[in-house]
């Protein structure tokens, strides 16, 4: 059969051929709309065209018949540039923000790592500079009042700072009957620390030790401790801990005993800290190490 | 374990919840037309989807750290379940709620075309209640909420989600009526 020549075309027939080719490669599901003209034959059948000016017509055409379907056999070389263009232009029409997008995404990633390391580093636990303000936050040497007996709050509140390790001297390891020392209620001032010991009966089996009061936002924090004959650990106890409002009683409800049981298996102050009872399980820590400290120094135990 | 799980849940909700506010802005912003003219509409609704999407994402992240972290004593039940937990019920609560709310929105915004406007609408607008919701969630946890810093970014989020409503809110009632056909 005979191959008709193509059809008679002018520069707007092309220019709108190459609108739709381009709207196509953008959306390939879009309805090809009504061709206003009549198909052409490719540009190798049509050679009945001796005209140039068609034939170059009839070549660009075909090129364009080619985007339409999106067959890349007719786009060697430099037409598979073209076809990665529209592939970004297609992806960048459907996320106009993609810059942003990924700016959001990175900035949320980094933030939640930061505020995490953050969180970490602000853990007093592990930060000394935080630990340092905790103790000279107001401490008092209690030593006063447990040493002399006769120390009165205000005399104990005029000596000097100290940490509580060195405002611990007095241990219940000297039980005479004699001089029976009380045990000393924890000083009004909440800013204050002091180490108070219980004297055991005169022939101790146990020793009992009671560590530094230690404040924090939530409120003051000390513990109780009973030595064994032995020196070791037998019982921890709190004697003080935040109450002022109801979460506190809630967070400390679960704390302080995971916190008795890991010192008594862990026999030291080596305590983890309990997980949103941050504040409690530290000062918890320090009160601990405070009592063992006190009783190490009068030789009730070898705890460190 | 539990230490590094306590610390990532408490910055997944932070960020989560800066993440939620910011979309609300995007759509409040979006949808008063006050997108200005740098930037097509187009782009402003593509963060703005964007945005919600990692919203939901990190209080994915957020519940399962929370979960993980056994230390906290927040059960996988009490994360779907609100009103269960065993303490802090009530903060758990608008957690959990708003945690639904955000996951409707955003879901429901895929296959938007499914509804119709007035359903999208109205689902899309609980996520508004939805932030409120994890704004107060965060302050009532109180794991963070004596931080100066956490009250003062708070306090900016409130604002700036606050001004964005005014906007949207003042430009539906400057909005002039169709005149009525005689």
């Amino acid at each position: 059969m005979a191959q008709l020549p193509a059809p008679p075309m002018n520069l707007d027939d092309v220019h709108r051929l190459e609108e739709l080719a381009r709207r196509r490669a953008q959306d390939p599901k879009r309805p090809l709309p009504e061709p206003r003209v009549a198909p052409v034959a490719p540009a190798s059948q049509s050679t009945a065209s001796t005209d140039p000016k068609q034939a170059a017509l009839a070549a660009r055409l075909e090129l364009l018949a080619q985007r339409r379907t999106g067959s890349s056999t007719g786009n060697q070389g430099s037409a598979s540039s073209p076809s990665g263009s529209a592939a970004a232009n297609r992806s960048k029409r459907r996320h106009p923000a993609q810059g942003a997008r990924a700016a959001a995404l990175g900035l949320s990633i980094v933030s939640t790592g930061g505020l995490a390391a953050l969180f970490a580093v602000s853990n007093p636990s592990t930060g000394t500079q935080l630990a340092a303000a905790s103790i000279v936050s107001g401490q008092t040497a209690a030593s006063a009042a447990v040493g002399s007996q006769t120390a009165t709050p205000a005399a104990a509140s005029a000596a000097p700072a100290a940490t509580p390790q060195a405002a611990a001297p007095v241990v219940g390891a000297a039980p005479t009957a004699a001089t029976p020392t009380a045990p000393v209620a924890p000083t009004p001032d909440p800013a204050s620390q002091q180490v108070n010991i219980a004297v055991p009966a005169p022939a101790p089996v146990e020793t009992t030790v009671q560590g530094a009061v230690f404040q924090n936002k939530w409120g003051n924090v000390q513990v109780e401790v009973t030595f064994g004959a032995d020196g070791s650990l037998i019982d921890v106890s709190t004697l003080q801990t935040p109450y002022r409002d109801g979460k506190s009683v809630r967070i400390n409800d679960y704390a302080v005993p995971r916190l008795n049981s890991e010192a008594l298996s862990a026999q030291s102050a080596n305590v983890d800290t309990v997980s949103g009872a941050t504040y409690t399980s530290n000062d918890y820590r320090r009160s601990l190490q405070s009592a063992i400290d006190t009783a190490r120094a009068a030789g009730v135990t070898a705890v460190a | 374990m539990n230490d590094v799980m306590w610390y990532l849940s408490r910055s997944t909700g932070i960020v989560a919840g800066v993440l939620a506010v910011a979309s609300l802005m995007w759509g409040f912003l979006f949808s008063a037309r006050e997108t200005g003219t740098r930037r097509r509409p187009a782009w402003w609704l593509d963060l703005h989807n964007w945005l919600g999407g990692l919203a939901l994402i990190f209080t994915i992240a957020h519940l399962v750290t929370s979960v993980l972290n056994r230390d906290a004593g927040i059960a996988i039940a009490s994360v779907f379940v609100p009103g269960i937990a065993s303490a802090d019920r009530l903060a758990l609560a608008w957690g959990v709620i708003a945690t639904y709310l955000f996951a409707t929105t955003v879901l429901t915004s895929w296959p938007r075309r499914l509804f119709s406007r007035r359903t999208w609408r109205i689902v899309h607008l609980s996520s508004v209640v939805g932030v409120a919701l994890a704004l107060v969630h965060g302050y009532q946890m109180g794991s963070d909420a004596s931080a100066r810093l956490f009250r003062f970014g708070m306090l900016v989020a409130v604002a700036a989600g606050t001004y964005t409503l005014g906007v949207r809110l003042f430009g539906v009632m400057a909005k002039p009526r169709k005149p009525s056909r005689q």
